[in-house]
Order: C-alpha cells, then structure tokens, then sequence
C-alpha cells in the first residue's frame, strides 16, 4: 500500500483529476492483453516528460514500484502492475509533434497511436514500416518498449529500425536525451537502443524521434494454398534462398485460417494445410517482375490455388485478415497461450514439423502462425491455461517449443518481449555472462528497482 | 445487485482483451481511460457487476456505465463481435432500477415520450426565445445566453419554426396520394417539432413524384432515448402506441429522414414487442433510389453550386448498401456539389442521453468534425439523422462561417 501523504504528492504533480485510486479505476488497470492481472495502488495520467519526472522522482524517493504503459496491448505481461505501486499511464501523451518533410523524421509522444503515426506519414508520401498486429490501437511508446515488430519486418526491419532518438525519464526524474535526428551517430554507447526492447525496466520513454522513408509506390499480395504446413514451409525457405525479399511472407496454419475466415470471410481456402501471403512492393514494373519470380516459385513447391490482389483496398483486406488471426484465435480459445519464437529462416520446415510432434506428445491442439518470412512464428496453444488439469502439460510444451527455437539456432521471443511469460527462461539463452551484465545495467538505471520490477529479469536464485 | 442476464454473460465472456476497441471508439479517444472504451466496461462489469464487489460500484462504474455513444464501432473492430452497447443499456436497466436517476436524463426522456409536452416546450423556447437565447449575424442557430449549469459552453440550438409539422396541418394526418406502395412518414420528434423542414421536404418530394405517403398525427416518440438510457417501461408504451398506428393504417413500409428512429423501430422494437408485425422501415436516401429518383425532375444545374458536406450517422445500417445509396443520392445533386470531406464517417458524439449527461465529451467529439468541412470549404452540412442535427448545429457553431446543417430530404428539395 502507498501512503495517503504520497498520494497527494502525486495528485500535486499531475493535477488531481489525473491520478486515482478509486477502486474500480485500480481494476481498469490491472491487465494487459495477457491473462495476467495485478491490481497497481494508484494510477497517474501525466500529461508532459516534466510531469513524468516528478512522478518518477516521487516514487524512487518512495521506493514505489512504477509500471509505464502505453495502451495495454502487449503480449508479454509487460505492463501488468504485479508488484502493485503506480500505474504511468502515457495515453494523454498523444501528438505527433513534427513531420519534418526534409529530413524524413518524425517526433511523437509517446501515447501516440502508432497507426496514427503511420497515416500521418502516408499523407506526406512517406513510410513508417513497423506494423504490429495491434498498429490501430497499441502506442509508439510501447512499440519501443518491446522493440515491436509487424508483418513487413522482413524487409523493412523492426522499431529500433526507425528508431532514431529518444526522450526518457530515469528512475530518478532525470530527463534524458538519447541518441540523433541524423541517419547516422556513433557518439557513445547506444542508449536508443539498449532503452528500445528494455520492456520498461530502465527508463519511461516520453517522446521518440524516427526515421521515415519514402512509401513504396506499388504493391500486389500473392494467397498460396498448400497441402501441408510443411510444403509451405518449404516453399517460404525456397524464396528466401532464390534472393528475393518480400515486403511480406505470412503463414497461416489451417486452425488459423479456419477461425480467421470465421470472422472476416476473406474467402481463403478453409481445407488448404497452410496459406501463403507474399507481398511485394516497390515501382510497379518491378513488382510485376518479382512477383512473377515468386509466383513461380510457390508453383514449383506444390501451391494448390493462387490468388492475387494488386490494389490497395485488395492488400489491406489481406492485411487486415493477417492481422486478425490472433485475435481470432482467441475466440476459439480465449485462454490459450502464444509464444512467437523465431528461428533461422531454412529452418521453418523443421520447425513446423516439430512443433506439430511436440503438441501431438502433450496431447495440446497447436496452431501456428506468422512472420515466416523472418523466421518468426507464433505457436499457439490452444487450451485452458487456467486449468490446473492441463497447465502442467501446457508448461511442458512450452518449454519443448523454446527449446526447440534455440535447438534450431532462433530464439525465445521474436517480438512480443520477456516481460513475465519468459523472465524464467531468459539464462538459457543469453547465459551467464550475459544475465550478470543485464542485471548491472539495471542496476545502473534503476539503483532502487522501482521501474517494473518483476520483469524480464528472473528473482536471484530462481533462474 | 442483481445478476447480469445470461446473455450479457456471454458477450463479456468473448472479450479477450486485445485492446481492438480502443482505435476506434470516439469517447475514448477523448476521455482517454480505460472505462470509455469497450474492454475497460466489460473487465469492469464482469468484476463489479456479476462478482458484487461494493468497492467497484462507485462513480466510475457509473462513468462506464453512462459513457457510451452505443456508436456500434467497437462492435465492428472486435475480432469477436462483443455487443458492449447491448450490454451497456442491460446495465443501465439494472441501473436505472437501483440508483437515484440522472435528473436530466430523466427529463429527456419524459419530454420527448410526450409529444404534447413537447410540443409545448418547444411553444415555450419560441415564447422566451429572445429573453434565453440571441441570433448572432451569420451565424446559423441561435445561441442560448447563458450556459446550461454544469455544461461550461453556450449551446447553439436549431432556429426553432414557427409551427411544428403537425401543427401546421391542424394535427390532422398528412396526406399524399398516389399510386403504387404506400408508405407511412415517421417524423420523429424533431422532424415533427424542431425541423419540421425534414418531413415537410419529405412531403414535397412525394407530391412531386407521385408517391402515396401519409404521415399519422397519432405517431409517437421512437422511444430510443428511454430505451438507451434504460427506461424500459417508457421505451415500451411508445412502441405499442406506435405499433397500434402502424397496423391502423397498413402501409407497405416506413419512411423516417431519421436514422435513429428508423434503427430502434426495425432493430429494437422486436426485442421489444416480439408479437408485433412491422412493415419495413427505411431511411430517406432508401426511399430517394427506390421512388424518386429519375421522378422529381430537376430545376437545372446552378451556375455556382454550393459547397456540400456529408456527415455519416452511426445509425446508418451497418451494411454498406445504404451508406453508399446516399452518397450516390448526393452526388446526383444538380444544384449543390458534394465533397468528400475527411472525418464525414466520424461520430459526431451526439449520442441523445449521452449529450446531456457528458456535454463537456460530446462537444469535444463533435468538435473534431470542424476541420474536415472547413478544409473543403463547406457550406451546407446533409445528414440523415435527426440527432446528428441537433449536435452540428452546436458544435459546428464556433467557427469561422459556420456551415448550414440541413437533413438530406431538406437537402434534395433544396438543391435535386
């Protein structure tokens, strides 16, 4: 519990309309788009990096745990106040402060929604790629926090991508400025970088500055249908081998397809083992070119049906429907679990194989999907994971499928983050030396552990 | 407290909380709390209302409960259709039994389910027009003198006309004759009392054409207020009154200028009255491609046509037929050129109970309507709800040259 004294002390420092502990708003903020939930004591809406400070500055005085959030969208727990403390919630944050036409960068705060910053750049002519599944409601903010990905990360690359500088509040309402608004910097170590992917753990990123790009002319979307899961796979390796680099290669499993078609009926085949979307973009003729190379090579790795759609309503309906898929997932198993390991892309055709054994052996349906053309696949679950007859078996398989991401040379997380899902598996990938320089850096940060303890760094001793 | 229903039960079963909703509700991009949006009020009815835990009943549970424009989006954006308005007027009805009422909700919802309390209010704003409110030099609307307490701003209201729609008929029925179907004109309050143009447009336009249309003086409220905020008694007389009058005259369908009514008579009423046989009920621009297109004949191209606007009503159905009937009906507008404008689909944050309750949010919600008109010049502002009226007229009110705001019948008998 907080003491009341603190509590006025925050209510000074946002204004007391925009901090509370009204039981029911404690409730509101206790989840995220996970399972998990833990009630915070107070959630603050500040509205400036100066009121972030002085936030921060009382709880590190405190020693109140403080939870940063964006919009709540994550998939790792990252925002789930499970120690309690003070929820910071950057959703009055929310103005794109400039698109600077001739330098191609963009400044937003930080509870700026990241499809707003998107459209706000295509009215300009120009791209800002990352596109997670959540991109019309999750925040820039907690795309850097997570160093989100999306479905054109295979060409285009990820946040920290297009991350440039940043603005962030230390633990002790420090204001910190990191990094350039240039393409290039190698002044120092790179702070932008190691606060992007840190899940909140360092510091409250307030405002980012990114890095735009022209938008792409044209594109046309392939749909392949194959027999198997592992045809597909085949075929996705079989394209990346050939040098051709989508803007997008998705898979979609069966179970994926049948219950996204559920909900939007985009008219995919619902008996097809697996689809195939691959996207490419650039000057029309060179799409045209590429897409017939790849066309070719979906053929020759045994491709059913084919459709295509070379529009720009046609394309974002197959988004759209890519985007669907987990959410859809979720109503045929609202309590599954999702994991989105990644692993090197020629292995996609062994990774589906084995995924499919290791359900098979804990006798869990499975569904997978995803950004095959990185490498990136979310393995789902499906089952009650609140039910203590099942959860051991699910926690099994869970464990056989990250092992097998790092037997295939991937890793745990490909986007979601560690946040509580994965801290206690993090040493067996980053071993040893790696979790001991972690923990110094958090130390560095954070001396006093208030910034959203619990995350990505397991309890000393329980690794 | 009691229970929520088994069906309500269901919707906040489904929810999985992604977040979907919150992209796209118009309330929480103003309020910017998780109680706005959907997955907020379904997290808290599921622990507030179904568990009975007392600590969550208070004000913002209330909040969730009141803020909600039942606009419909989250519905469409949520990978599984979680119906949040339906659950939300199912916790008003709880509401509404157990907590002191929100007086001016209540007040309302009683003038408007009184067609002759009404009309006498509206006699009343003529009378003390120029002692409540002023005209300001062009500026369409009059501006009420002092704010509404606890509201802050001046609301704009409608120039209120010299005499209601029936009224000037001498509260007889009105009659069109002609041959083919015969259809029944459902004003609704304001296209009755406060924008007689409406259904007089309506009317005009029948006559033109030779369609057989009569609108019944014993019509009353749609009842969508009192079902909305969950008066469940009143919303319930009005729809057995208006279903009396439907069956007394055996029209082949209901024509409204207003979404809103049109919506709670196809889509509530059976819930309601789950006996009763309705005729099928359309909107205007439904009415316009079915019987008058091609038979009003045109007054010719105007040299420089005004500058038209659209504004979408969320009320529109949600199938794209009718949202692109209208837009073709617009376009065909001989005298008058209708622009695209950006935000023409955005909530104007109306919302009828929701306007009283939160003026301060529904303003801001409207208020966002203003650049998109105002980037393409507009002069005239057509919508298709009677609600929708009523907030533009306000929220378009303080800006430079502010558009006209005008119902789409007004609109082709003005300008076809």
């Amino acid at each position: 519990m907080i003491e009341r004294a603190l509590i006025s002390e925050f209510k000074k420092a946002v204004g007391a309309e925009h901090c509370t502990t009204d039981p029911a708003d404690l409730a509101l903020y206790a989840y995220d788009a996970t399972t998990v939930e833990g009630n915070p004591d107070c959630v603050v809406f500040p509205a400036t990096t100066d009121e972030v400070a002085a936030a921060l500055r009382l709880a590190n005085d405190a020693r109140v745990p403080v939870v940063p959030r964006g919009a709540g969208t994550g998939l790792s727990g990252g925002a789930v106040p499970v120690k309690g403390g003070i929820v910071l919630s950057l959703a009055r944050m929310n103005k794109i402060i400039e698109i600077d036409r001739a330098n191609l960068v963009c400044r937003a705060e930080a509870g700026t929604v990241t499809g707003v910053i998107a459209s706000a750049a295509v009215a300009q002519g120009l791209y800002y790629p990352p596109d997670p599944s959540s991109i019309n409601f999750c925040t820039i903010g907690g795309n850097v926090a997570h160093n989100a990905g999306g479905l054109h990360a295979l060409k285009y690359g990820v946040t920290k991508n297009y991350l440039l500088g940043l603005t962030a509040v230390l633990p002790g309402g420090e204001v910190l400025k990191t990094g350039v608004r240039t393409m290039k910097g190698v002044v120092g170590y790179d702070l932008t970088k190691l606060i992007c992917g840190s899940e909140g753990t360092l510091a409250v990123v307030t405002e980012v500055t990114l890095k735009l790009i022209p938008h792409p002319p044209h594109r046309a979307v392939a749909v392949a249908s194959y027999p198997t899961a592992k045809a597909a796979g085949e075929a996705v390796s079989a394209i990346i081998a050939a040098r051709i680099l989508p803007a997008m290669l998705e898979f979609i499993d069966n179970t994926s397809l049948r219950c996204v078609e559920d909900y939007l009926k985009v008219g995919f085949p619902i008996d097809a083992g697996a689809l195939l979307l691959v996207e490419i973009d650039g000057r029309p003729e060179s799409v045209r070119a590429e897409l017939d190379t790849a066309v070719e090579i979906l053929k020759k790795n045994g491709a059913t049906s084919l459709s295509f759609a070379d529009d720009p309503v046609g394309c974002e309906r197959l988004w759209e429907a890519r985007r669907a898929v987990a959410p859809s997932l979720g109503k045929a198993s609202p309590r599954r679990i999702s994991e989105d390991i990644t692993v090197p892309r020629a292995r996609i055709p062994d990774a589906l194989e084995r995924i499919g054994d290791i359900g098979r052996k804990h006798a869990i349906p499975t569904a997978v999907f995803g950004h095959a053309g990185d490498g990136n696949l979310h393995v789902n679950l499906l089952a009650d994971q609140r039910d203590l007859a099942i959860r051991p078996r699910m926690q099994a398989a869970i464990e056989d499928i990250l092992r097998l991401a790092l037997d295939l040379g991937g890793t745990l997380s490909g986007e979601h983050g560690v946040g509580l899902a994965k801290k206690s598996c993090l040493g067996w990938e980053i071993g040893a030396d790696g979790m001991r320089i972690l923990r110094e850096i958090k130390k560095t940060f954070d001396p006093n552990n208030i910034l959203n303890p619990g995350k990505i760094l397991p309890e000393i001793g329980s690794e | 407290m009691p229970d929520l229903s088994d069906q309500a039960v269901a919707e906040i079963a489904r929810c999985v909380r992604c977040g979907a909703c919150q992209g796209v509700c118009p309330v929480y991009d103003v309020v910017r709390r998780e109680h706005a949006a959907a997955r907020g009020k379904i997290h808290l009815f599921e622990r507030a209302l179904a568990g009975g835990d007392e600590a969550l009943q208070g004000r913002r549970l209330r909040d969730a409960i009141s803020l909600c424009l039942k606009c419909g989006r989250c519905t469409v954006a949520c990978p599984n259709s979680v119906r949040t308005a339906d659950v939300v007027r199912h916790a008003r009805e709880i509401r509404r039994s157990e907590t002191p009422k929100n007086l001016k909700t209540v007040a309302a919802s009683e003038i408007l389910a009184d067609r002759a309390l009404m009309r006498g209010s509206a006699k009343f704003l003529r009378l003390v027009r120029s002692l409540a409110t002023q005209k300001i030099e062009g500026r369409p609307g009059i501006v009420m003198r002092l704010a509404v307490p606890g509201e802050g701003a001046r609301r704009t209201l409608p120039e209120p006309p010299d005499a209601g729609f029936f009224e000037s008929a001498g509260g007889a029925d009105v009659v069109v004759p002609g041959g083919g179907k015969k259809y029944l004109l459902f004003t609704g309050c304001v296209g009755d009392v406060l924008r007689p143009q409406a259904s007089e447009a309506v009317v005009a336009l029948a006559r033109l054409a030779g369609v057989n249309v009569v609108a019944p003086a014993r019509q009353v409220c749609c009842g969508l207020m009192s079902h909305m905020t969950g008066d469940r008694g009143t919303a319930e007389e009005l729809a057995r009154r208006n279903i009396e009058v439907f069956s007394m005259y055996g029209a082949d369908a209901i024509v409204t200028p207003c979404a809103s009514c049109a919506t709670m008579i196809e889509s509530h009423y059976p819930g309601i009255m789950p006996d009763a046989v309705l005729p099928e009920v359309i909107t205007f621009s439904e009415f316009w491609s079915r019987d008058l297109e091609g038979r009003i004949g045109s007054r010719g191209a105007e040299r420089s046509p005004v500058v038209l606007g659209f504004h979408e009503p969320c009320h529109m159905d949600e199938g794209t037929k009718e949202r692109s009937t209208v837009r073709r009906m617009l376009s065909s507008l001989q005298r008058a050129v209708y622009v695209r404008t950006a935000g023409e689909d955005a909530c104007c944050g109306y919302g009828g109970a929701f306007n009283v309750e939160h003026y301060g949010v529904s303003r801001a919600i409207g208020t966002k309507k203003q650049a998109g008109y105002r980037k393409a010049h507009v002069k005239l502002v057509a919508t298709e709800c009677a609600g929708c009226v009523l907030q533009l007229v306000d929220v378009l009110a303080d800006q430079d040259e502010p558009p006209e705001v005008i119902t789409t019948a007004e609109a082709v008998e003005r300008y076809g």
